[in-house]
């Protein structure tokens, strides 16, 4: 894992001395960051997908299926806002990994990442909704640089040049204390879908956040081992609440968590 | 009468305090994790327990409980990890619930020397596991809990699946580390 974390790190600071040349580096072709934007690029990360469901509810439902649906109605609701752009992190029903996942935000240039997922629990009455930023547990304590803007690397052609290297497995460094901002401002926009769960809103070493060079929060709509989330999940109407839910919260947040 | 009443009554406290330091605190450090550290003088006998502090579901959903289990005395803190580990694989105590996928079992237990460990167990604790940030890391505390909340000499432990190292068990919780004992899942079963 480190030697690929390593070559992650080394195309990216490639890609970045190179713009264009990151198509293909994630799960699907992107396209290059361009100059300046105004809108802010918003991933959206559809949990799980291909041979891995996640969770499965009593009722059948996957939770795959579930994450693409409410990731879609996200994306429709953000490319309908002022100010927003939004890109998902796979279309349809293919496995990813929490690398391709990343390298797919930071290929895009993204300024906000968003995991869409559902939880379980091994009690069937767990309930609730819970957020997610990551709190890491790699590196020496203080050390929040995500990226190294030292080295001096050779390029296809023309001089070496001086480049920005993401450090693949601290890139979510320092952009912690902005995820956790953010993540709290979901929790309190996520209130009136029946309360939190048992962790509500709460930081732990998230694989699919680590390497995000952007606020990234994971957000878990319910449980999906509890027969009555698992109905409500599944509805229309649900599924609309919560990404108009999110879609509020990065509206009023925006503006203080994207750099 | 008197002096051989006192005799006596010292002469049985001296052997009471010799069997204790015989049998020795099971989680006691080790002057050198690198070889296998005898816990005992003398080989347990069949019936040597100790009560291990295992981590099961709370019925009520809201995470880990406690459950204070008997575990058969083992002659090494290795072998001693291997009989906690067991126990915390097997079958929960009445009114707890399984966080562990029912199938899952030990394949080889490590100390790496420096105050680390290595669980290593068979694929069906990715292969069955139900998913779901929260379960994943019921599963993750609960296997590293067990370890470190009795064998104070081990303090992270690395989790490894059919010998190899795993970046999740579920897609969420971090292992590709070594992880430190997480006592904030551990909650009153009384609580939802």
């Amino acid at each position: 894992m480190v030697r690929g974390a390593l070559a992650c790190a080394v195309v990216l600071g490639v890609a970045l001395a190179w713009p264009g040349w990151t198509a293909g580096l994630g799960a699907q072709a992107v396209p290059a960051p361009v100059g300046a934007q105004t809108s802010v690029l918003v991933i959206v990360d559809p949990g799980h997908g291909g041979d891995d469901p996640g969770a499965i509810g009593p009722g059948g439902t996957e939770e795959k299926a579930l994450t693409l649906s409410i990731a879609q109605r996200l994306r429709a609701l953000l490319q309908a806002q002022p100010g927003f752009r939004a890109l998902l992190t796979r279309e349809d029903d293919r496995r990813l990994t929490a690398d391709q996942r990343a390298a797919f935000s930071n290929a895009a240039g993204g300024q906000v990442f968003i995991s869409v997922h559902a939880n379980a629990s091994p009690s069937p009455t767990t309930a609730g909704f819970e957020i997610g930023s990551l709190i890491a547990v790699d590196g020496p304590p203080g050390d929040t640089e995500s990226v190294d803007r030292a080295p001096l690397l050779p390029v296809a052609s023309g001089p070496p040049r001086r480049v920005a290297v993401l450090r693949w497995n601290r890139a979510q460094a320092s952009h912690q204390a902005l995820a956790a901002m953010l993540a709290e401002d979901l929790g309190r926009r996520f209130a009136g879908f029946g309360g939190p769960g048992p962790r509500g809103v709460y930081r732990a070493p998230l694989r699919p956040l680590v390497a995000v060079a952007a606020p990234a929060v994971l957000v878990e709509f319910g449980y999906l081992s509890n027969n009555d989330e698992e109905l409500a999940l599944a509805t229309e109407e649900r599924q609309i609440a919560i990404a108009q839910a999110i879609v509020q919260t990065l509206e009023a947040t925006t503006p203080m968590v994207v750099r | 009468m008197m002096v051989g009443r006192a005799l006596r009554a010292v002469l049985g406290v001296w052997l009471l305090g010799v069997a204790a330091w015989g049998c020795g605190p099971v989680s006691g450090p080790p002057s050198d994790e690198r070889a296998p550290v005898p816990i005992a003088d003398a080989p347990p006998t069949a019936t040597s327990h100790i009560t291990a502090t295992l981590f099961f579901g709370a019925s009520g959903g809201g995470g880990l409980v406690p459950a204070r289990v008997e575990v058969p005395l083992a002659p090494t803190i290795a072998e001693q990890a291997e009989a906690i580990l067991r126990a915390a694989l097997a079958d929960p105590p009445a009114g707890m619930l399984r966080v562990v996928p029912r199938g899952t079992r030990l394949r080889a237990f490590y100390l790496d020397g420096r105050g680390g460990a290595f669980v290593d167990v068979t694929s069906e604790v990715v292969r069955l596991h139900p998913g779901g940030s929260f379960g994943e890391a019921l599963t993750v505390a609960a296997l590293v809990n067990a370890v470190t909340a009795n064998l104070v000499a081990v303090r992270t432990v690395r989790l490894l699946v059919e010998g190899r190292e795993v970046d999740t068990l579920a897609g969420h919780v971090d292992v590709s580390g070594p992880i430190a004992q997480d006592m904030s899942l551990v909650v009153s079963d009384k609580r939802p």
